[in-house]
């Protein structure tokens, strides 16, 4: 059934958490500033769809020097798109084993992210020993348009815009496709273009309040709803 | 020689087209509502008797249709005008064996962007009256191609820009608010500065001539330059001659890209835009502050 797999990057295969509160904390150490942030509050208010903005108003950092969160979430943000931020990136748990899934039955894999830096996404699969897994990878970077991918709808345009580069060029049918992301956002991209999508969910977000066709919450069970998927074709 | 009637002859596209047809040796007529001259009659399009025994006496090769109202402030008016105008025409095309037709449709008839850049394949939910009865007058060009086998081109036409626009479009307003010294005030929404494509007039008229000569590959097309610009690209280009501040105002809510994908014009038309924005900016400024 299924010929061809799409993962989203963020989330999807990487685990965020590291990266999102050594974020914080390194910003913090640049500005003097105490952190305030442990891991567990991070968690606690990402899932209540907290943005770097609204996390920064709700921790109330106290400074005697007059603080800036425009500069302190710049500073986050130009660290986030650094090679640094790698470091602190991490691949979820079992990824090589759907990967490996996926080869043997020679499916191709693409991912695709709302990312501007493609060299960033290529030197994490590298260090990870994945990047001969995929077939080819679509960045926002990949656009003539230049699409600002701190907003939401935004980054629904520009996954959609990828999906679409991604169907035109290999020509399966739309229902042979499947989109692996872990939020709304994805699934209305893959919505928009009539395609499946699994919803790997994360306990690191906000839960969603939507009844999809196939979601899970591990790359283990993953792995088997994708072998289940493919097989269903042999 | 090939008989042409241009519909809307003395609107912005529809004067510049004029021209450039008799310059390559077409056999020119044009109808307006608003004045007549030489090959150019004043004629309504709803009055469909006088409109009739004209194309009749006139024994048209092909009629491209320019006409359209584009009033906001009467959108009954535009549904009526532009729908009945269409339908009149295309009967009258029936009446008179005339089998080769263009309608300028506009990108409006796309609405909410769902992927970029915008293929002809997109769906269409305009979300203003014109971009509806755009939609509608595509629909009835396809069912007299159906029906009546009439050989129609419809060219989605993107934003439009040129020398002796309108002063209350987007580029000479801007122009003229940044010369009298006044700030130039830029509208930035939840999701950014809207990406728009703008194609200049005499690529649109260009195109027009490339589907004249292709008449054998009529379809759908997206007529666009498919070079992203914003309107803060636009400011900036002005600011750059005038010197002129720029205000950033923050908007509520979102606004809608858009770019198109014109691959397809270029394979069956063999059109293709040539008119950079940057590079025919200048001149567009000169003529603006000249006409002032």
């Amino acid at each position: 059934m299924m010929k061809l797999i799409i993962f989203d990057f963020d989330d999807t295969i990487t685990d965020n958490r590291n990266l999102d509160f050594e974020s914080f904390r390194i910003s913090c150490n640049f500005f003097n500033i105490k952190n305030p942030l442990s891991l567990k509050k991070l968690v606690d208010l990402r899932k209540k769809s907290f943005t770097a903005q609204k996390i920064l108003k709700s921790i109330k950092i106290s400074t005697e020097n007059t603080f800036s969160t425009k500069n302190f979430l710049k500073y986050r943000n130009d660290f986030l798109l650094s090679d640094q931020s790698n470091l602190y990136l991490q691949i979820k748990k079992d990824t090589k084993l759907i990967l490996k899934t996926l080869e043997k039955k020679k499916i191709p894999i693409f991912l695709c992210t709302v990312r501007n830096d493609k060299q960033l996404v290529r030197n994490f699969l590298k260090k990870n020993n994945i990047e001969f897994y995929f077939t080819d990878i679509y960045c926002s970077s990949d656009l003539i348009e230049k699409i600002d991918n701190n907003d939401s709808d935004n980054r629904i345009l520009i996954k959609s815009s990828l999906l679409k580069k991604i169907i035109k060029k290999n020509k399966f049918k739309h229902n042979e496709i499947l989109y692996i992301g872990n939020s709304f956002e994805d699934r209305i991209a893959s919505s928009i273009h009539k395609i499946f999508f699994l919803k790997l969910n994360n306990d690191y977000l906000p839960q969603e309040n939507y009844n999809y066709q196939y979601s899970t919450t591990n790359m283990k069970n993953l792995n088997k709803i994708i072998k289940k998927l493919i097989e269903k074709d042999d | 020689m090939t008989k042409i009637l241009i519909t809307g002859v003395t609107g912005f596209i529809g004067s510049n087209l004029f021209d450039l047809l008799k310059l390559n040796g077409y056999d020119v007529f044009g109808i307006s509502n608003s004045q007549s001259k030489d090959s150019i009659s004043k004629i309504s399009l709803l009055n469909k008797s006088k409109l009739n025994s004209y194309i009749k006496k006139n024994n048209f090769d092909i009629i491209i249709h320019l006409a359209a109202i584009i009033d906001e402030n009467d959108p009954l008016k535009i549904l009526q005008n532009n729908y009945f105008s269409t339908m009149n025409l295309l009967q009258s095309c029936v009446e008179n064996n005339i089998h080769n037709f263009i309608f300028a449709s506009s990108h409006a008839v796309y609405g909410k962007t769902n992927y970029l850049p915008i293929d002809e394949d997109h769906p269409t939910f305009p979300q203003s009256s014109y971009g509806i009865t755009k939609l509608m007058e595509e629909n009835l060009c396809r069912f007299f191609k159906n029906y009546f086998n009439l050989n129609i081109t419809i060219l989605r036409i993107s934003s439009v820009f040129g020398e002796y626009q309108k002063k209350t479009k987007l580029i000479p307003n801007l122009i003229l608010n940044a010369y009298d010294k006044k700030q130039i005030v830029l509208h930035q929404y939840e999701n950014g500065f809207q990406i728009m494509d703008m194609i200049h007039v005499d690529d649109v008229c260009n195109s027009i001539l490339c589907s004249l000569k292709n008449m054998k590959n009529s379809g759908i097309y997206n007529i666009a330059s498919g070079n992203p610009i914003t309107v803060k690209d636009i400011a900036h280009y002005t600011q750059k001659i005038t010197d002129s501040k720029i205000l950033i105002k923050k908007m509520v809510g979102k606004t809608n890209h858009f770019t198109y994908e014109t691959s397809k014009a270029k394979k069956f038309l063999k059109f293709n835009s040539k008119i950079k924005f940057e590079k025919k900016f200048q001149s567009l400024f000169d003529t603006t502050i000249q006409n002032h």
